[in-house]
């Protein structure tokens, strides 16, 4: 019995464990790491971002987007499937294609938009 | 309605293929590249993106100046092509002929046969011992074969109805959209020839293959062209494909064949 109950906390423990260190992961990922992470949105790779060092020069630079997109979801979309409003864009379809979580898009939109 | 539908897709592939012109295709490739780098000299674009910067072109100069990282290994190469008895099998004993020669469309098996399968092939028959076909020796010994054709010119024929098919094929390839990342070869190497991703220059693809095997500093070593096409295709989050598959074979047919008339070079430094 002793042993049971020893066991079962110990699960607890281990499960109280991982749900914080999945939590501190989840809220190391500023919006800003997710859009210059090079694993992730990597959008320095083609455009100039305010706070970005050594960007692309394949895109048009990144900024004063709240008088390029009124609406804050076509700059969304935008990233969501750059093939929308050009068919040949060579900008990856994030969303279309699963480069990054729905989440993810919404983080860099909210980042973006602030540039 | 599914039929009609295959044989049009079919009518329209022998439509280009009976058209195939590589002249008329590599004039329209120049042209290109001359209104993006109006000041660039043909001859030039076998130094790839040190053509386009200056800076990293006298840092190139100066490498070229000392022993180039990769000098040792290509004369090894050539050690090895004599130890080995390549110059034993009829493709290759001519090293000037084999590098112009290739690639080549072979009628009686129809495909596309590059340096690097000949290579393969003759080390094959007089080893017992196979070959891969990324780095290492292949690439010594295809990199030696390569200099002593050093200054000669490009020259991929393109001219039965087979080569001009799979020369096509080599072509749609290289302008497809693969990967998840919805890329070409041709979205950066041509349309974005010159413009930085990130730090990187990108390199137009006229010229690419006059200076194969390539080093590169990131491999610090020598890779085949095949190597390289790998690379790229895993940055695109696209299947990188085996080396010397027949996709990857017909496009070097197409990709070698743009660069017809520019000078083998013995200068493979890149970063
Ligand atoms: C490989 C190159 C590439 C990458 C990576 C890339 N883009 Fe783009 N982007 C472009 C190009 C080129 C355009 C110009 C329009 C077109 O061709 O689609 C563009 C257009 C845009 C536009 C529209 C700008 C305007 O004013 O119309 C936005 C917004 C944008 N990109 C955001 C992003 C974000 C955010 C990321 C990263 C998550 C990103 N891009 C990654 C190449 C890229
Ligand atoms: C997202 C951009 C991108 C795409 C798409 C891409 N490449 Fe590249 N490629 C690069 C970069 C960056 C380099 C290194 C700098 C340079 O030489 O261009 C490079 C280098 C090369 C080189 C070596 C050039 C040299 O001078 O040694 C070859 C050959 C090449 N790429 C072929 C291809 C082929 C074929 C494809 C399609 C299967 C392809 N690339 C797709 C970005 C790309």
């Amino acid at each position: 019995m002793k042993e049971t109950i020893s066991s079962i906390s110990t699960v607890m423990i281990l499960i109280v464990l991982f749900m914080i260190s999945t939590q501190i992961g989840a809220k190391e990922m500023t919006s800003e790491e997710v859009t210059f992470g090079r694993k992730l949105g990597n959008c320095l790779a083609c455009h100039m971002i305010p706070g970005g060092s050594l960007p692309g020069t394949i895109g048009p630079p990144l900024f004063a987007m709240k008088e390029r997109f009124p609406n804050k979801e076509d700059l969304r979309k935008q990233i969501w499937d750059a093939t929308i409003k050009n068919p040949y864009s060579i900008m990856p379809p994030f969303g279309k294609h699963q480069v990054l979580t729905e989440s993810q898009i919404d983080q860099i939109t909210d980042f973006i938009y602030s540039k | 309605m599914k039929k009609i539908i295959t044989t049009m897709v079919c009518l329209s592939f022998l439509v280009r293929v009976t058209l195939a012109d590589v002249k008329f295709d590599q004039k329209a490739f120049i042209n290109h590249f001359k209104t993006i780098f109006p000041s660039v000299e043909l001859a030039d674009y076998t130094d790839g993106v040190y053509m386009i910067d200056q800076d990293s072109r006298e840092q190139f100069e100066e490498i070229l100046d000392g022993i180039p990282p990769y000098e040792e290994a290509v004369e090894d190469g050539g050690k090895e092509y004599f130890k080995f008895g390549l110059n034993k099998c009829i493709a290759l004993k001519d090293p000037v002929a084999a590098r112009i020669q290739h690639p080549y469309f072979n009628e009686v098996t129809q495909q596309v046969v590059t340096l690097e399968t000949a290579i393969k092939n003759c080390y094959q028959i007089q080893t017992g011992n196979n070959l891969s076909y990324n780095k290492g020796r292949i690439a010594r010994i295809s990199a030696w074969i390569s200099d002593q054709a050093a200054g000669q010119k490009i020259n991929v024929k393109v001219e039965s109805f087979g080569a001009k098919a799979a020369y096509e094929k080599g072509k749609i390839f290289f302008y497809a959209k693969r990967g998840q990342f919805n890329m070409s070869c041709a979205d950066c190497h041509v349309y974005n020839a010159g413009r930085k991703a990130r730090a990187d220059i990108l390199s137009p693809a006229l010229g690419h293959t006059t200076h194969i095997p390539m080093y590169r500093v990131k491999w610090t070593g020598m890779g085949t062209l095949h190597r390289r096409y790998s690379s790229c295709l895993k940055n695109m989050r696209a299947d990188p494909l085996k080396a010397q598959t027949e996709a990857l074979r017909n496009m070097e047919f197409f990709h070698q064949a743009m660069s017809n008339g520019l000078k083998i070079t013995a200068d493979r430094y890149r970063k």
